[in-house]
């Protein structure tokens, strides 16, 4: 299991990628991520939210000229019966709406602020940066022998309130904080 | 087929044949009932098994990590039943395998169509996995059938097991219980055949059982009853003809008898009429005084023998009820004087003296007054015969009583009856004394016709006597003649 190949072709509007092409050319990669996102999702469980937002949920992306682009495919996908949305968000505080926030590399400087900021919020948070699971960031994705693979700490999402089930976490290159019955 | 003669076999063979469908059926029944919820309780079982190991390998699916696919299936080791698993990607491609290695080959390498199929020795199942309403992939899991057809076989063992057992259990137990129905008929039947053996029709049937068989031995005893009841009729008219029978023989005796003595009565004259006849053929030169003295023996010996004959014929009337009777209002008392005028003649020549006491006032009766002088001058000429020189005949008329009527006594002062002669005085011929010595000489006859006139009255006839002072001879004519005594007998 920490042989993790991503295979896209579950994602049908890119059935036509495949990850393994294995290089970490931008386009392609952010392609695998973007599936990848598309199916954490499915494995996450959210508190019970306000009737208003039942129906949507909301991907941002913190600080970020070029990723919203390329998540952008994502915007308006039906998934468990709901509609995501995507956004860019300048300001961490404008993300406490957000149902899942991605961070990027660039963020990593005042990644504890940002988190700081969201904490108590159920917020899904997503990263592609090494060291960021370690720091908090719930679901990190890293690159290993050329293969898009994700580490998982599960002690933050618990603290805000987030379900990742056990399927997912049997997955995960690594886990950080202990996992509890139920997961 | 088996010939099963008597009825506990018969009850025997319908008992356990009935039990033994009805076990059958049953067993069947709960046979197919026990195939089908187990084949159901089976595929339920598979089909929970292949949704809880699909819906975990849901992530391994969508992630493609075979290798977690694979270690999650094995935790199907744990089910003996289950011969292979396998997980197909959306697309119809082998993904992940749990089971041995000769199974590789085994193991299709796209996925059977959704739903289960029994096979000889397996059964395969085939689910969709589904992640939130989306189908990513195929779960198809092989399970061997032997655990399944084992606990069927322990089954049917069980069933045939239970069958035998009923049938033992019905089997001892009608053996048993079948002696209230058997055993009455057993009783009913040997009751029978001892009354055929023995004709003995007294013997009743002591039923107790079911209500046919009581109403059957009611009906046995009906008809024992019946023929007990015809075989003492059958007795009892039996009886009656043997009487019959035996008064007819002595009837005939009587009638031999009757016509032996009739015959030597009437022998009698005829040969003392034909002897004297003869000597007066043969001397003819007999002096007229001796002839004289002949002739009128001849004429009296005529006489008696007419006397018989005439007294035979009434008798004869009498019995065979062809008698004339003409019936008119007669006074007994002038009868009786009429009578006794008649009988004077002879009474004074022996001296005799015949008193008369008639009661004052007598009505008539109706009666033949010629029968009435026949009975009287019987009783007269008898009470004249037997009473000595000088003696003295009492005649009494009176009322009589029952039935109402009157009474004629004729009392003499002869030599009497003796007692053992009393009750014979009156039956034919019998005379007391020797009639050829006596004076008067009777036919033997005079009483019985007599007995045989009153008789057709109504009245009785009867003597009392006293040896050596004389005897009473008394007879009853009653004022109703009673019906249906036409005839003397």
């Amino acid at each position: 299991m920490f042989c993790v190949a991503l295979l896209v072709a579950c994602l049908v509007r890119q059935g036509s990628l495949s990850a393994a092409e294995g290089r970490a050319s931008a386009p392609g990669e952010y392609v695998v991520k973007t599936a990848l996102v598309y199916n954490f999702i499915k494995f996450v469980e959210w508190p019970p939210e306000p009737a208003v937002r039942v129906t949507t949920i909301r991907l941002c992306v913190l600080d970020s000229e070029r990723v919203p682009v390329l998540f952008s495919d994502l915007d308006g996908q039906e998934i468990m019966g709901k509609r995501l949305a995507v956004s860019s968000v300048q300001d961490a505080r404008e993300a406490g709406d957000c149902d899942i926030l991605f961070l990027t590399a660039a963020q990593s400087p005042r990644l504890p602020a940002v988190l700081d900021v969201i904490a108590g919020h159920p917020t899904l948070t997503i990263g592609d940066t090494a060291g960021y699971a370690r720091q908090g960031i719930m679901i990190n994705m890293y690159l290993e022998n050329k293969r898009v693979r994700f580490e998982i700490n599960v002690e933050r999402a618990r603290s805000a309130g987030l379900r990742i089930s056990t399927k997912l976490l049997n997955l995960a290159g690594k886990v950080y904080g202990a996992v509890q019955a139920g997961e | 087929m088996l010939r099963l003669r008597t009825l506990k076999q018969q009850l025997i063979l319908v008992n356990v044949a009935t039990t033994g469908v009805a076990l059958l059926v049953a067993l069947a029944l709960m046979f197919s009932t026990e195939l089908r919820t187990g084949k159901e309780t089976l595929v339920r079982d598979i089909a929970i098994k292949a949704d809880i190991f699909g819906s975990q390998c849901t992530a391994a699916l969508i992630f493609n990590d075979p290798g977690e696919a694979e270690r999650i299936l094995g935790a199907l080791r744990a089910d003996p039943q289950i011969e292979y698993a396998a997980v197909y990607s959306r697309s119809d491609a082998l993904f992940a395998s749990f089971g041995g290695r000769d199974l590789q080959n085994v193991i299709p390498k796209s996925p059977s169509p959704e739903g289960h199929r029994f096979g000889m020795d397996h059964f395969d199942l085939s689910r969709p996995i589904i992640l939130h309403n989306d189908v990513i992939g195929t779960i198809t899991i092989r399970a061997s059938l032997k655990q399944f057809r084992a606990v069927l076989l322990r089954y049917a063992f069980a069933s045939a097991a239970i069958l035998v057992l009923s049938l033992l259990a019905a089997t001892l137990l009608l053996t048993r219980l079948q002696r209230t129905m058997t055993g009455p008929v057993t009783k009913l039947v040997q009751l029978m055949e001892r009354v055929s053996q023995d004709k003995d029709y007294t013997r009743r049937a002591d039923v107790h059982g079911p209500e046919e068989l009581v109403s059957l031995a009611g009906s046995f005893n009906e008809m024992l009853t019946a023929i007990q009841n015809r075989d003492r009729d059958l007795e009892h008219s039996l009886g009656e003809l043997r009487n019959a029978c035996r008064k007819l023989e002595d009837l005939d005796r009587q009638k031999s008898d009757f016509i032996s003595t009739v015959s030597h009565e009437l022998r009698t004259p005829i040969t003392s009429i034909k002897a004297f006849v003869e000597l007066l053929m043969i001397k003819r030169d007999m002096k007229a005084e001796r002839k004289e003295k002949l002739l009128v023996t001849i004429s009296e010996e005529s006489d008696r023998l007419a006397r018989l004959i005439s007294s035979l014929l009434d008798l004869a009337r009498i019995e065979a009820g062809t008698m004339t009777w003409r019936d008119q209002d007669v006074d007994l008392a002038e009868t009786v004087r009429t009578t006794i005028n008649g009988i004077l003649p002879l009474a004074q020549r022996k001296e005799i003296t015949i008193e008369q006491e008639v009661e004052s006032g007598l009505p008539l009766v109706r009666v033949d007054g010629d029968r009435m002088v026949q009975v009287i001058m019987n009783l007269l000429s008898n009470a004249v015969k037997f009473t000595p020189h000088g003696g003295k005949i009492s005649i009494t008329v009176g009322h009589a009583a029952p039935p109402p009527g009157l009474a004629v006594s004729i009392a003499d002062t002869g030599a009497g009856i003796a007692p053992r002669d009393l009750g014979r005085i009156f039956e034919k011929f019998h005379r007391t004394g020797d009639a050829l010595t006596s004076g008067i000489e009777g036919t033997g006859l005079g009483l019985t016709i007599s007995r045989e006139i009153v008789k057709y009255y109504g009245g009785r006839i009867w003597a009392t006597s006293e040896e050596g002072k004389g005897s009473i001879f008394t007879f009853t004519v009653p004022f109703e003649r009673p019906v249906n005594n036409a005839s003397g007998n």
